[in-house]
């Protein structure tokens, strides 16, 4: 079925996306054989799953991933390796028998040594079997400086090592490349956009000896280097905008974004880039930068998924913070030790769990609450923001001072008020009990006694439980749980504790379950009050009848003694006497463009709410049937909608309630606004705003207007009263009266103050209004304020274990921080905490932390690392392709104080960098990947360059560093397709401001179960996990969008709009400005007759369509410049197109 | 297979981008294609060309599908015993439950065909294919919750970043035809309640292979593909025109760099414009004859439905596409099951019925094979209220169904059995990593010796250290 050409095709196709390959092939065998380069890899890959680091799948009792262990005697006397000895060698028996029994690899491994690998292993042994440790692991030390035979290409140490290892593969370095090309190569590199054909003519005349310096100083110092080397760290960071699993909702994390580009723009030292990412929040006064820098811990993927196991969920998270730490700054694989010691690289369980120990201590849920920003996370005002913010609390401050603050006259009078309340409170309370209770039962005890005197109108009940008298013995238990308190004949509402610290738990008596109950020790003499549902009358000697169920089993405490007294008096009682809630009233919908314009514009009610009065159409209506705590609807659609009601109070007292409400809300209370944020968000029941308010005696208003951002059918609130606590009259008045003046604490003064102010000072209320109304901006401008993830540790951190198999409920010994035994020992004097570990990192004595950077750095330019797997350091990685120049340039950055963008422009102005990319026949067939770097580098622009490319060229893009992810367009559908319902990712809705769409693409929204195509079409990852090194493949549905996508497309449309204005007057001229401008170059006779060609006959057949060339130019967001003729304005759209999809300019050569 | 009809401007383009593209085609094309033959899969010779997996998102019930338990119908709200939960852990939704009352099935079982398969009244269109059709009763898998369970089955990992498993017959096989992408995915909609769990792109991403591997999504309402139709107002001759002059420049630039990549990248642009035609053609179906459409249901006529994904299923296996892949989801019937369970059978029973019969009547049901399952299946006890007739289920890792029909299936088997509550497997248990192993195998490829190394390992669909096994007694 397949003809030739198409098979061919097919080939065609593989090589483009050209897979794993091995490093340049030296054909022939190496004359002295390095263990590092020839002999490790052949052990790692064929025999250390069985004869390598981990114990128990050892076979044999025989390790070849250690000296002692390739070399020391085996059973029987025999020996593995022994040196200069084939036959004696029983490792070379091994691989050359031909009984299958003996024979390894075993056939059932997959493995098979290639005659080529076995001639290694016979000249290794024969030569001496020499012996290296892995290269990953060995400590630095400066490599002899390589001499190339022809020094006069050598522009500094790098050029060294690459020509001296050209000469020995007898090939010779390429030509410097033309400077339009070097021009456009070096620009790209550093800033990640193209130059202007202006400033590559600028280069090219430049004759001057410094002229190439120059632009890597210039562009050096470019906000868009920053931008362009963030990418790649935010690859390793795995940053995303959404939380990455199930619901994948939004989740606040773009500071910490910024953060990463500010960092590269500033040139932080690596070093100090490190510690701020690993331990920003440890490190003394950590600045709000460092703690943003801590986020790199918190960009791992998390989950909220009803149904998880939090303690699973746990360990997913800390493995993630693990194996990244182990992917980023050792360039090694940990998973595997995730579950047993590492097959390959001598890394045990225990080394991974002793590092699992480091990141394990999270202040915060490892469950991410579906919420943009589960804790810890930290505001990140801007400069404005702060500002504001100063200025809130400043003003805040001022009037707190005043309502607090002392006020002679007022002051004294309090004092007099204290005197009188204190021997009121004494007063109040007449004891009920005649002489004592009688008391029977053991678990169940009934109190019974008959009442001293008649007492009308009792409205509470103070219980005391006291020691028997005498008071027995210390030892004799007098501590129970008290499971419930009956009181006969009277129903209880409610019951606190009295003159003393609140306790929840206090409630459980009063609940009839036997399974909750209040901790009581009669020693303390512990008091409550019972607050009875209606006054009660005692007739003097009624029986009284209380009985006490503690729980049973427990230590048989002595029946402690009871004393009960009763008091009418209302004062005593009016801070929590019952509100009166008066029926909702809606009004609404006040149509508006949007929920912020509807948060913003006053609408009459804001102003004071009159139930009769109509606003055009709209009028209040009562809603007898609304109840609390269920789901109410407010009107629906876009725009604002009010909900009125009045709370009545006895008396002025505080009032706890909870508003849940889809999208922005404001509430105001008899006239004052309390809480004002404008947030959009989905409605969920639970996510509420808890208020407390002081409400005045008598009739108050509260409205509550909605301001909705969505037409979907989320237009809901819900409003719950919070249960009355003891009110401060009760518990904390009567605490704070109970110590002499002189010894209150502030809280205790305050709790005095507050309640006298409130009732005799007229001033108080209006300055409590302003606090509230202070106290509102605040919150207000909060809502607005970007929150950031952070690392935060717990007080007390959490004991790790190892996990039998990995699993999160098998857990084994018990391991503390420790950092694994390959490498360099932990220094003493290090905190054994998070900066410890990242101090460690950067000692110079670690053998990996700058190898492994260099080396990041290095792919970025030349496309493939030094050491290709540079997500593997490992034995199963590839060993460098110049191992002395990775430690000659690691020693390098280190001296250099970790010096980023020294480090670059070394990269840079090498001789090996700047020369020609062109691939010769010879090259292709030596070295296809250019490992050896006879040429220059040459390859696809990645994602971000290749669009961001586009908007430049064409002049639509918007330069702006930082702040929030935007939403460029995208096809219909994407994130419906795959997003849970209930996400708030579910709907994709692009921004409509071009200020925002044409923004480089390292700002667009990442949601992680539906990555942005633009980006994933070219190989940019999801995100979910760290990724090292990005693949790079060509498919067509890559020339899909680049030829049609509508930013593509209308990118071409501006550029060909600027190509008719600016690029001359005849198409020969338009066509060679188009060209120059995208690929750099003086374009051909060939080029020119190629695009003016197009031009012509797309000319032709628009002007016989000129409904379509009105629509090819209308296709986008902007509109098309009226001035120019439709169809020849689409016949150079074409054009254009044409040359954004050519290979030389979405190619980095 | 299907020749589209080319028009005579696509047969004038073919013939001038063949004449540009392989210019430069010489020595390193011939041996990358040899390399790539050396190294690729089939290990053995496959018994299916391609696969058609329709993936009930959410974890389809077992008990109320085709798991028949007869004498649960006398347990009814009876407590499960403890002994038959053992030690299990739960998910958190259902953990904290008081009691875990037996929710028998409300649906009458009956057998079908020679088999004498039980099957449930809800898929009367499935059981007609009963002898067609090879039960695994005994799955099972760890994960007891969405987003990993799926994730494993799908990946063989419950973490992100591994392949999917079209990715890894893609990277394993190739394509076979280069009009059309080899691995494609649609999720169609569905009837059940709106809220439904999510799917991840990773599901069938590439995770480490390369890119070029991952399944693209089909989408059933506007461009099937992505960016697949020219701009509005840019004709297919103008089109041409463009491209024409782009693989003249571009054939230039490989006079000039050298690159074979450039080759590539001629070649991909030749595709992408072969694409422009070949999927709209695909994506049409208005042609088939109309008792072929009578087959798949009313619900074939609404863009975006399980019927349509089902015909487009069919057209797609017949270009040569290797592997199809339909998502329905909302199958997570915590509550109210029998009333989203109903619909959602509704859903696709005609149409995998139609399916069925539709490749068999063309003689593709030889050659391909089609797999129905879930990430899980469902508890025996019920989850919320319990009555005879409206109940709810837990998710339920320790045992679910999947089944196996058409090329390289012995069929009418039932294979594995579960206990009377369907709570534990009692006889021959089957991983998830074995239904994976077993697809790999009726493709022709062993599962361990599909691999590709990354960091360090020689990662495969089935794991790195884990074992996995055919399952043997349902193959041919």
């Amino acid at each position: 079925m397949a003809s030739t050409s198409r098979t061919l095709l097919a080939a065609l196709l593989a090589f483009a996306g050209a897979e794993a390959q091995q490093t340049p092939k030296s054909a022939a065998l190496p004359e002295r054989v390095q263990f590092n380069r020839d002999v490790r890899p052949i052990l790692s890959e064929n025999c250390l799953k069985c004869h390598g680091p981990d114990a128990r799948a050892r076979k044999a009792d025989l390790r070849l991933d250690t000296k002692d262990g390739t070399f020391g005697a085996l059973e029987e006397g025999r020996f593995a390796v022994v040196p200069g000895n084939l036959e004696k060698s029983e490792l070379w028996k091994r691989i050359t028998t031909t009984d299958s029994d003996d024979k390894m690899p075993p056939a059932k491994s997959g493995k098979k040594l290639t005659k080529q690998q076995v001639e290694v292993l016979r000249r290794w042994i024969e030569q001496g079997a020499p012996w290296q440790g892995h290269w990953a692991f060995q400590p630095l030390q400066e490599p002899p400086l390589l001499k190339p035979r022809d020094g006069s290409r050598v522009r500094n140490s790098i050029d060294q090592y690459i020509q001296a290892r050209l000469d020995e593969e007898n090939l010779v370095p390429s030509p410097e490349a033309d400077r339009h090309v070097l021009a456009r190569r070096l620009t790209l590199d550093l800033t990640g956009l193209p130059p202007t054909p202006q400033e590559v003519d600028a280069f090219v005349n430049d004759r001057s000896p410094d002229a190439y310096d120059k632009i890597v100083e210039r562009l050096l110092q470019s906000s868009r280097t920053g931008e362009h080397l963030a990418r790649y760290w935010l690859d390793l960071a795995r940053y995303g905008d959404t939380h990455g699993l199930h619901l994948d909702n939004y989740r606040e994390m773009w500071p910490y974004r910024d953060w990463v580009i500010r960092a590269f723009n500033d040139n932080m030292p690596f070093d100090r880039f490190v510690v701020s990412q690993l331990a920003g929040d440890l490190l003394p006064d950590a600045t709000l930068d460092q703690q943003v820098a801590s986020g790199f811990n918190r960009c791992h993927v998390t989950t909220n998924e009803g149904g998880s196991i939090e303690e699973e969920v746990y360990c997913r998270n800390v493995f993630d913070r693990v194996e990244t730490f182990g992917q980023v700054f050792f360039a090694l694989t940990f998973t595997c030790s995730r579950c047993h010691d590492h097959k390959y690289d001598p890394v045990t369980q225990k080394d991974y769990y002793g590092l699992f120990a480091f990141f394990n201590s999270l202040e915060g849920q490892e469950m991410d609450g579906n919420k943009k920003d589960p804790a810890p996370v930290i505001k990140v005002p801007s400069p404005d923001q702060a500002h504001e913010l100063a200025r809130l609390r400043d003003a805040a401050g001022k009037v707190e001072a005043r309502v607090n603050g002392p006020v002679p006259d007022l002051d004294a009078r309090q004092a007099d008020w204290e005197k009188a309340l204190a021997a009121r409170l004494a007063r109040q309370w007449t004891r009920v009990d005649r002489d004592g209770f009688k008391v029977s039962g053991e678990d169940t005890l009934d109190y019974v006694t008959a009442a001293r005197a008649a007492q009308a109108g009792v409205r509470g009940f103070l219980l005391e439980i006291l020691p028997p008298d005498p008071e027995p013995p210390a030892e004799a238990p007098l501590a129970f749980t008290l499971n419930e308190l009956q009181v006969d004949k009277v129903k209880v509402r409610a019951i606190h504790v009295y003159a003393a610290a609140p306790d929840p738990n206090v409630k459980g008596v009063l609940d009839g379950k036997a399974d909750t109950g209040w901790a009581v020790d009669a020693r303390k003499r512990p008091a409550v009050v019972l607050l009875p549902a209606e006054p009660v009358a005692l007739k003097d000697g009624a029986e009284v009848r209380l009985r006490l169920v503690r729980k049973p089993g427990q230590p048989r405490a002595v029946a402690p003694r009871l004393r009960l007294s009763a008091s009418s008096d209302l004062e005593l009682f009016k801070g929590v006497t019952p509100v009166s809630l008066g029926p909702w009233h809606l009004l609404g919908r006040f149509p508006a463009a949007d929920g912020n314009v509807a948060f913003q514009t006053e609408y009459g009610p804001e102003k004071g709410v009159d139930l009769e009065k109509a606003y055009g159409e709209l009028k209040w209506t009562k809603r007898e049937d609304y109840q609390d705590g269920a789901n109410l609807s407010y009107p629906e659609g876009v725009g604002a909608s009010f909900a009125y009601r009045t709370i009545t109070a006895p008396a002025p007292r505080k009032f706890t309630f909870n508003v849940s409400s889809d999208d922005a809300i404001q509430i105001w209370l008899n006239g004052a606004v309390v809480l004002a944020r404008n947030v959009k968000r989905t409605f969920r029941k639970y996510d509420a705003n808890k208020l407390t308010v002081d409400l005045d005696a008598g009739e108050n208003k509260l409205l509550v207007k909605f301001s909705n951002y969505g037409t979907t059918k989320d237009h809901k609130y819900v409003f719950e009263l919070i249960e009355d606590d003891a009110n401060d009259l009760l518990r904390d008045a009567a605490a704070a009266l109970a110590v002499y003046a002189d010894r209150r604490s502030d809280a205790q003064k305050s709790v005095l103050r507050s309640r006298f102010r409130r009732e005799n000072w007229e001033e108080y209320k209006t300055l409590r209004r302003e606090l509230a109304d202070l106290r509102g901006q605040e919150t207000a401008l909060l809502d607005k304020v970007p929150v950031t993830l952070v690392f935060k540790e717990r007080a007390n951190p959490k004991d790790a274990f190892i996990l039998k198999r990995g699993e999160y409920d098998k857990r084994g010994e018990k391991v503390g921080r420790a950092t694994p035994g390959l490498l360099p020992p932990f220094a003493k004097d290090l905190p054994v905490n998070r900066l410890g570990l990242a101090k460690w990192l950067i000692d110079p004595q670690h053998p990996l932390t700058a190898r492994v950077a260099v080396n990041r750095f290095w792919q970025q330019f030349f496309g493939t690392g030094l050491v290709k797997t540079s997500e593997d350091f490992g034995l199963q990685g590839e060993p460098p392709s110049h191992p002395e120049l990775l430690d000659h340039l690691a020693l390098q950055f280190m001296a250099d104080r970790w010096n980023v963008k020294n480090f670059l422009r070394r990269i840079v102005t090498s001789a090996t960098y700047r020369q020609s990319s062109r691939v010769t026949p010879e090259l292709v067939r030596r070295d296809p990947e250019n490992r050896l770097l006879a040429r220059g580098p040459r390859f696809r622009l990645d994602a971000e360059m290749v669009r961001d490319q586009i908007l430049y060229l064409s002049g639509l893009l918007v330069e702006q560093v930082g702040g929030p992810s935007v939403k460029p367009p995208q096809p219909e559908g994407l994130w419906e397709a795959v997003g849970y319902t209930g996400s708030n990712t579910y709907r994709f809705q692009r921004d409509p401001e071009p200020q925002k769409v044409f923004r480089r693409s390292l700002y667009i929204f990442w949601k992680r179960t539906s990555a942005p195509p633009q980006m994933t079409l070219f190989d940019a990852p999801s995100r979910e996990a760290c990724t090292a090194r990005r693949e790079r493949t060509n498919t067509p549905l890559q020339a899909l969008f680049l030829m049609n996508e509508p930013q593509c497309f209308e990118a071409a449309r501006h550029l060909a709009q600027k190509a008719i204005k600016e690029g001359g007057g005849t198409p020969e001229e338009r066509a060679a400005w188009m060209l120059r401008r995208c690929a750099l170059r003086n374009p051909t006779p060939h080029d020119i007759s190629d695009l003016v060609g197009v031009y012509r006959s797309q000319r032709e057949a628009f002007a016989k369509d000129p409904e379509g060339a009105k629509k090819a130019i209308s296709y986008g967001d902007l509109t098309p410049d009226a001035s120019i003729d439709p169809a020849e304005l689409a016949s150079w759209t074409m054009v254009a197109n044409l040359i954004l999809n050519l290979d030389e300019v979405v190619t980095k050569k | 297979m299907i020749d589209s009809d080319a028009t005579p401007v696509e047969e004038l383009t073919r013939r001038t981008f063949f004449k540009l593209s392989t210019a430069g085609i010489g020595s390193v094309a011939l041996q990358s294609l040899l390399a790539a033959q050396e190294k690729s899969a089939p290990h053995f010779i496959p018994k299916a060309k391609r696969l058609i997996y329709l993936f009930m998102n959410g974890g389809a019930s077992q008990l109320d599908l085709y798991d028949y338990k007869p004498k649960l119908d006398a347990m009814f709200d009876k407590d499960l015993p403890p002994s038959v939960i053992g030690g299990q852990r739960l998910t958190t939704m259902t953990s904290g439950q008081s009691r875990f009352p037996i929710a028998p099935s409300k649906y009458k079982f009956k057998q079908h065909g020679q088999s004498g398969a039980w099957v449930s009244e809800l898929l009367p269109n499935v059981a007609r294919h009963a002898d067609e059709i090879s039960f695994i009763k005994s799955v099972h898998t760890e994960a007891i919750n969405h987003d990993p369970a799926v994730t494993y089955i799908c990946t063989g990992a419950q973490i992100p970043g591994k392949a999917s498993l079209g990715s890894w017959l893609s990277y394993g096989l190739g394509s076979e035809n280069e009009n059309l992408p080899s691995f494609i995915v649609m999720t169609p909609s569905w009837s059940g309640q709106r809220e439904a769990q999510a799917l991840y792109n990773r599901l069938w991403g590439s995770g480490f292979l390369p890119t070029k591997h991952q399944g693209v999504w089909f989408r059933l309402k506007g461009d099937p593909v992505l960016y697949l139709s020219d701009p509005p107002g840019v004709s297919r001759e103008s089109r041409r025109q463009m491209l024409e002059a782009l693989v003249r420049m571009n054939a230039r630039e490989y006079d000039q760099g050298g690159d074979p990549e450039t080759q590539g990248r001629i070649a991909m642009y030749e595709m992408a414009f072969r694409m422009q035609s070949s999927v709209p053609e695909l994506a049409d179906f208005s042609k088939e004859p109309k008792h072929i459409l009578d087959l798949y249901g009313p619900d074939l006529q609404k863009p975006g439905t399980f019927a349509h994904s089902a015909i487009l299923a069919r057209r797609m296996i017949e270009r040569g596409v290797r592997q199809v892949q339909i998502f329905h989801r909302e199958w997570d019937h915590h509550g109210e099951l029998p009333r989203d369970l109903s619909a959602q059978c509704r859903d696709v029973d005609q149409p995998i019925g139609a399916l069925l019969t539709d490749l068999k009547q063309r003689g593709l049901l030889d050659e391909t094979l089609v797999v129905w399952g879930s990430e899980f299946g469902r508890t025996t006890y019920c989850q919320g209220k319990l009555t005879r007739d409206n109940y709810g289920r837990d998710h339920h890792p320790r045992c679910f169904v999947h089944w196996f029909a058409g090329a390289g299936i012995k069929p009418g088997v039932s294979y594995g059995e579960t206990d009377d509550f369907s709570y534990n497997i009692v006889k021959d248990p089957v991983h998830i990593r074995d239904i994976n192993a077993t697809i790999l195998h009726l493709m022709g490829i062993h599962h361990k010796r599909l691999n590709f190394k990354f960091q360090g390992l020689d990662q495969t669909l089935t794991g790195v250290e884990e074992e996995a096994k055919v399952v043997k007694a349902i193959l041919a």
